[in-house]
């Protein structure tokens, strides 16, 4: 019989007594005390083995003295590896474990106290950080209200001054359509004018020998005017235009000049020769086609970048011939370019228009106004719906961007916003996440969750999870990606402090027996 | 590990093939030859004479020893001579060599695979009728060598016919010869392809022009083949009438297929044939690029007979016995044959193993559970894993280290920012009784700031190309080189990388991992070696390609065994590998895929692999590529505890999968099927001592434990351990019920969790659950087994032992339990080991051993369990030497079990237990 019982805890004692038959704890059976601790398991819950590694299942308790008692699994017993700090779990090995016992509270009792220490000065910050939220809040949810009722009202306002332009813009536009109309009947007696003119000058042009009356061959030289380009402009094509064999003054103002108007190009005028450059480089597509087929034939990755020039090329060639196709190329256009300008409003219209442009601004700068409160109050209402932690103590850190400095990048997690991963030789950066959500009970608030970012190539979407701990500065302290475009951030926050550690007295221990 | 990865694959990808969707359409099968592809394959496959025009001279007999005969054999179509070597061998095996006369180069021969010079034995001739020599030797062998057309016959148990020689009449020798023609010999085929051939866009220049060689094996009344590995096929060989011949040809592929007789990582050119009469083997030593066609003549004749029935009139169809022709193709060296005549499937093993070698006894912890990952990032990963184990009370001995922990895919090197300390590590993990495992890889990445590569340029180790110069080519570090292991000088300076005082931050602790060794060659043609890059000796990769991986492995090995001054025993594992690989390395069967198929062809795979020798094999559990869902995961640690070489694995884009990643409850049935493995340790250790000794694998197919079962022959989906264990694994999701068949004539087995028996020779429905892993004890056998538990095994070295007896009817059985101290090679040196072997009759349990191997231990037996004891007794008495002790025992009517508490004795005496 011993007289020490072996790995059970001083509180369990009295379900091992030595005169009695022991039992084991969930009652399946009972046998001889010589049982208990025979380095033979005989209960399926391995109660009478607490001292051996005979059962499966069973637990050895390290009194540990000087330090904590701790329960270990039976399998560590007598396995040649020290797990209680007082040795007792290797009683009968060779193997010669130290009694660290002591060593181990004077370290854990300081670690716990360095701990404390840093809980207490992080919940001073933290607290800092709450009231300061507290603050922010209660100034947010006023400024909330404030810009509600100024929207209601601003409302109001906005709908009085959209009447006052609308009033103002109907006075203004019955003016300023009287003043056009006028200006229109007068442009529209000046152009006829100027259509006599122009036949006037063309019919005085083209009668080369003065005599009043345009000729087969006085006509025939403008080949400009054939229909059919490819023949020759033959004198029967002359005569049709002519409407015979020769033209009179009235004649060709009635039945010759509409006809050659649009083609008729006075070779002398520089204008005319621009259009003469703009016709014959017209017509781009062709041009255009082969180089297209080419590519698709010839295209392989190597020739990626030639091909790209190639292509920037096509495309400017294409734009300046557009630009040049949408110059003006007809007689009567180019005659328009020389158009006078309206002449200005008459006084009373020009003061229309100055009230009306008055009505507007106001409007505008209303509605402006009106669309900047309501941006504010969504902005306002999106960050007071974010959980910011039990007592508002994330707060303060929202939007606020920390980086981490890594070999081969930097991590930038924008709080409640993004997380990105930025290359440090260079190349773009890469959004490794969006605030989601915070991780899940027991200690939701201490785990951050940045997902959705972009996928990687052949894999899952970037994703960032934010392993909070106390400490007294904001400062991301460890980056991994133990699972390939799944990253991990070690990130200290007062915020994450925890006053029941910072107040714990010393002597009491967080984990003695479980 | 997969072929393109990193900044690499997106280049090589464009690189290779231009379609950079998604990978898997990147790599395809043609990517690698068909036969019609291969040259000599298609000369070969083509290869079809009415009479065959080999002919042996028998008058030119020789005999250089007894046991050695000597012939000249001709090709009569154009007078090329040929030498014809006959060895008697022991233990019923033949040899049989042939070779060019006079070759105008000399032919490879194999090195490095043969244990020793097969021994001879005496035979005894006789001329039959002038064309037929008979050979008699052995007890009960027998050979008949026809002289014109040549062939070989071969008889076991006398009388019994089980392997013919050019019966098939597609013996092709092509000799060396000058590409023009000086004495207007004409080849016999057209020359296509004979002097140079492309493929995609790398050309084989062939300098030497055609080699090949073809020869037919067929066996008469055979139906079903096995072997050959390596293929992702089924373990019963399939006829290729349709398909392309299985092929040799080491390559490293990307993502493979299952199903198919596509080439993969490594080769043994050995086939074994079984029937009820007997079990047979034929293994051709040659390093080559090869091809086997098999075909079941029995079908052919059939065929044939019905589409030309007419032709052959009135002729009676006869001969109804089936045959399965072998026709094996190999582009050069010569014909070196090994003839294994059984009759049983243990002689077969053991006849093999005489030849290539057998697996030497693995330290014990390779035998448990390896934990691996592409890649554990630093050293604070490292330390988290195996806190991960600790914390969730799961076993684990051996953490494994990919490519990444070097020093930019320098091997011998350490990425310090990650792995500041290794040494230290090592030790911490050492702590639990753990070790360590890193990647070393062939390819040297050429950079003269890299000791390793400086030293070997220096040196000119590296492999050349045929002018002379340096062959580089590419795989994970860039343009790298490979070293020549093919010269002794050069293998014995790589193995010596592996010292302490060379491989910077080893430690006794770690062991090693040989990937990529095939070689793979990113932008090589079929992703490897030119085959006219030139090795030592003036030999081309050509005719050696497939020994490569081995000779690193081997070299890797003897680094190991050399650092520790051949005390300890070393730990390697190779992808690649070739015939007698099994000496120095375990093997797995490289990247397969988390995909049930995948789950369910390892069986067949490492079925294929362990009948050729190659026993200590594994599969990466959960699949390489992609991600298992937790069922899959589960079910594959199921099965993989139940397998030689236990090692979960993943590739570098999957999501972390360690056991306690998928919820409390898988985490608890991972944990049981771990758990399950370490608790019959002592057994696999037992099973891989008699493995070293007999060459029985560990791992069998049911037919080598009931050879007269024709149910068995072509079962793939159990497997036996020992001949103990029979084994099931589920490999079908959702599945509720599984049918087992389960051989034997009037056996019992036992479901070792309930302890429920079943009767033989049916096949049983078993009801199962996600925690089933349908395994059986045979009635008849002692298992030994450690229930206690310990987080890794060589702390549960001086654990108990608990003897499970199933008896079978006549309640008898018989075991037994080898131990030793799992890591050193006192066992061989000083024969400090315990072998016992326990034998249940009449009552009895008795526990006897070999004096005169001797092993101090404190293990003592904790527990008999009897399962099948038909009543309560009254009394149980144990007597080891003078002392009679009465231990308690519990009696279970409703499952006939009997448990003896604390019997007590050591392990390593003398005992015996009385029932009455």
């Amino acid at each position: 019989m011993r007289t020490v019982l072996r790995g059970v805890k001083r509180s369990m004692l009295s379900k091992y007594i030595p005169s009695k038959p022991f039992t084991c704890f969930d009652g399946s059976i009972s046998m001889p005390f010589d049982f208990v601790n025979d380095d033979y398991c005989d209960c399926r819950d391995g109660s009478d083995e607490p001292g051996t590694s005979a059962c499966p299942n069973g637990q050895f308790f390290c009194e540990n003295k000087g330090y904590v008692g701790i329960v270990v699994p039976s399998q560590f017993v007598g396995d040649g590896v020290c797990d209680c700090c007082d040795g007792s779990d290797e009683y009968e090995n060779e193997i010669v474990c130290n009694n660290t016992c002591f060593i181990l509270a004077k370290k854990t009792n300081e670690q716990r106290e360095t701990q404390r220490l840093l809980h207490e000065q992080g919940v001073a910050k933290k607290n800092e950080m709450i009231s300061k939220a507290n603050a922010f809040k209660a100034e947010r949810a006023q400024r909330l209200e404030e810009l509600e009722e100024q929207l209601k009202r601003l409302e109001v306002d906005l709908q009085v001054k959209l009447d006052l332009k609308n009033q103002a813009e109907e006075l203004e536009t019955a003016s300023k359509d009287k003043h056009e109309e006028a200006w229109e009947e007068q442009r529209a007696a000046r152009e006829l004018l100027q259509r006599d003119e122009q036949i006037k000058d063309i019919f005085n042009d083209l009668d080369t020998n003065q005599d009043k009356s345009i000729s087969i061959e006085e006509l025939k030289i403008h080949t400009e005017l054939d229909d059919e380009k490819e023949n020759e402009f033959t004198n029967d094509e002359v005569r049709t235009i002519l409407g015979g064999d020769s033209a009179t003054f009235d004649e060709f103002n009635s039945t010759v000049f509409d006809q050659i108007s649009n083609s008729y190009k006075k070779i002398t005028q520089t204008v005319t020769n621009d259009q003469t450059t703009g016709t014959e480089s017209s017509n781009p597509t062709p041009l255009d086609e082969p180089s297209k087929v080419t590519r698709s034939e010839n295209y392989d990755e190597t020739d990626n970048e030639k091909y790209d020039s190639n292509d920037m090329d096509d495309i400017d060639n294409k734009d300046d011939i557009s630009n040049e196709k949408d110059q003006p190329t007809s007689l009567g256009h180019t005659k328009h370019v020389h158009d006078d300008i309206a002449p200005d409003f008459d006084e009373e219209t020009k003061k229309l228009i100055q009230i009306a442009d008055q009505a507007r601004k106001v409007f505008e700068d209303a509605e402006e106004k009106v669309q900047d409160i309501k941006r504010e109050i969504e902005d306002l209402k999106k960050r007071l719906e974010i959980d910011f932690g039990p007592e508002d103590e994330f707060s303060t850190m929202f939007n606020e961007c920390y980086n981490y400095e890594e070999r081969e990048y930097t991590y930038r997690v924008c709080m409640f916003k993004t997380a990105s991963q930025i290359p440090k030789g260079g190349g773009s950066e890469v959004v490794i996440g969006h605030w989601e959500s915070w991780g899940s009970e027991p200690n939701k608030y201490s785990v951050m969750k940045y997902t959705n970012g972009v996928s990687c190539w052949n894999g899952p979407s970037r994703a960032l999870t934010v392993q909070l701990q106390c400490g007294i500065e904001h400062r991301a302290i460890d980056v991994r990606e133990p699972t390939k475009c799944k990253y991990s951030m070690i990130f200290e926050t007062p915020a994450a402090c925890d006053k029941d550690i910072a107040s714990k007295p010393l002597d009491q221990h967080t984990h003695t027996e479980f | 590990m997969l072929l393109y990865k990193h900044s690499y694959y997106i280049s090589l990808a464009l690189f290779f093939c231009f379609c950079s969707i998604t990978f898997i359409q990147c790599v395809d099968r043609s990517n690698f030859k068909s036969c019609d592809q291969s040259s000599f394959c298609r000369r070969n496959r083509k290869y079809k004479p009415d009479v065959s025009p080999y002919s042996v001279d028998l008058s030119s007999m020789k005999t250089i020893t007894d046991g050695h005969l000597q012939f000249t054999m001709m090709n009569t179509q154009n007078s090329v001579k040929f030498q014809l070597d006959l060895f008697t061998l022991e233990h019923n095996s033949l040899r049989m060599k042939i070779n060019e006369l006079q070759p105008i180069k000399k032919r490879y021969e194999v090195q490095n695979v043969l244990v020793n010079e097969p021994k001879l034995v005496s035979v005894t001739t006789s001329i039959l009728d002038g064309n037929q020599l008979e050979g008699r030797f052995g007890k009960t062998s027998r050979f008949l060598l026809v002289s014109n057309p040549f062939r070989l016959d071969l008889f076991t148990n006398d009388n019994i016919f089980v392997m013919s020689v050019n019966s098939k009449q597609l013996f092709n020798f092509e000799h060396y010869r000058k590409k023009q023609s000086s004495d207007g010999e004409t080849p016999l085929h057209d020359e296509d392809g004979m002097w140079e051939e492309t493929f995609k866009t790398h050309t084989d220049s062939k300098p030497h022009g055609p080699s090949s060689i073809g020869i037919d094996v067929s066996f008469p009344n055979f139906e079903n083949v096995y072997g050959i590995p390596e293929h992702a096929d089924s373990f019963v060989l399939k006829s290729t009438h349709d398909t392309d011949p299985y092929r040799f040809f080491n390559v490293d592929v990307f993502e493979y297929d299952i199903q198919n007789p596509m080439a993969l990582y490594g080769s043994v050119p050995y086939i074994l044939a079984h029937n009820e009469q007997a079990s047979v083997g034929f293994f051709w030593l040659n390093a080559a690029e090869g091809w086997v066609d098999i075909s079941n003549d029995k079908l052919n004749t059939k065929n044939l007979l019905s589409t030309i029935k007419n032709f052959f009139g009135s002729t009676k169809v006869q001969n109804e016995v089936p045959e399965i022709t072998t026709h094996w193709m190999f582009e050069s060296g010569i014909f070196d044959g090994f003839f294994f005549l059984g009759p049983t499937p243990k002689d077969v093993f053991k006849q093999y193993g005489l030849i290539t070698g057998t697996t030497p006894l693995p330290p014990i912890w390779a035998l448990a559970y390896h934990q691996c990952r592409w890649n554990y990032n630093d050293e604070d990963d490292i330390k988290n894993v195996n806190a991960g184990f600790e914390h969730n009370m799961i076993p684990m001995d051996v953490l494994w280290l990919d490519i990444e922990h070097t020093n930019g895919k320098r091997y011998f090197t350490w990425d310090t920012s990650k792995f500041p300390d290794p040494e230290k590590m090592q030790h911490d993990i050492g702590m639990y009784g753990r070790k360590m495992v890193t990647i070393s890889d062939p390819h040297i990445k050429k950079d003269d700031g890299y000791q390793v590569y400086a030293d070997a340029k220096s040196r000119r180790y590296f492999v050349q190309n045929k002018d002379g110069s340096d062959y580089e080519g590419w795989c994970w570090p860039g343009s790298s080189m490979w070293l020549d292991y093919l010269n002794p000088e050069i293998f014995d300076w790589y193995s010596n990388r592996y010292s302490y005082a060379n491989y910077k931050g080893s430690t006794s602790n770690l062991f090693l991992w040989n990937d990529m060794n095939e070689p793979s060659v990113f932008n090589g043609p079929e992703v490897t070696f030119p085959k006219d890059v030139v090795h030592f000796g003036d030999l081309e990769n050509r005719d050696v390609h497939n020994i490569y991986g081995m000779l690193q492995h081997m070299a890797t090995f003897k680094g190991l065994f050399d650092r520790s001054g051949g005390q300890e025993r070393p730990f390697v594992l190779t992808r690649s590998f070739f015939a007698g690989s099994q000496k120095t390395s375990a093997v797995w069967t490289g990247d397969n895929a988390a995909e049930w198929s995948h789950l369910k062809m390892a069986v067949p795979m490492l079925l294929s692999l362990s009948v050729t020798g190659i026993t200590f094999v594994g599969a990466d559990v959960g699949g390489f590529f992609r991600n298992p869902d937790a069922k899959l995961l589960v079910r594959w640690y199921q099965a993989a505890s139940f397998q030689p070489f236990f090692r979960e694995h993943a590739h570098i884009d999957t999501a972390r999968r360690e056991p306690w990643l998928f919820g409390d409850d898988n985490t608890r049935l991972i944990r049981q099927a771990i758990e399950t493995r370490y608790s019959y340790l002592p057994y696999w250790y037992t099973l891989f001592y008699k493995q070293e000794k007999q060459a029985v694998p560990a791992m069998l197919p049911l037919w080598a434990i009931f050879p007269h079962d024709t149910q068995t022959f072509k079962i793939e989906d159990s497997f036996m351990i020992g001949n103990g264990l029979l084994v099931h694994p589920i490999t079908d999701a959702d599945v509720t019920e599984v049918s087992i068949y389960l051989p034997g004539d009037n056996t019992i087995w036992y479901d070792i969790r309930t302890f429920v028996p079943h009767n033989s020779s049916q096949t049983a429905l078993i009801t199962v659950d996600m925690e089933s892993i349908p395994v059986y004890q045979r009635g008849g056998t002692i298992i030994p087994q450690r229930l206690r538990k310990r987080r890794s095994s060589m702390l549960a070295l001086n654990d108990p032992i608990t003897l499970v007896v199933a008896l079978d009817k006549n309640n008898e059985a018989k075991g037994e339990l080898y131990m030793d101290d799992g890591h050193t090679y006192d066992y061989k040196k000083n024969r400090q080991f315990i072998y016992r072997r326990f034998l249940f009759k009449n009552n009895e349990l008795k526990s006897r051993y070999d004096p005169s191997s001797k092993f101090d231990t404190s293990a003592w037996i904790e527990r008999i369990i009897i399962i099948g004891y038909p009543k309560n007794p009254n009394k149980v008495s144990i007597n080891s030497g003078e002392q009679t002790a009465i231990p308690l025992h519990s009696y279970h009517d409703q499952q006939k079990l009997l448990i003896i508490r604390r019997p007590g004795p050591s392990v390593s005496t003398d005992w015996t237990l009385t029932i009455s």
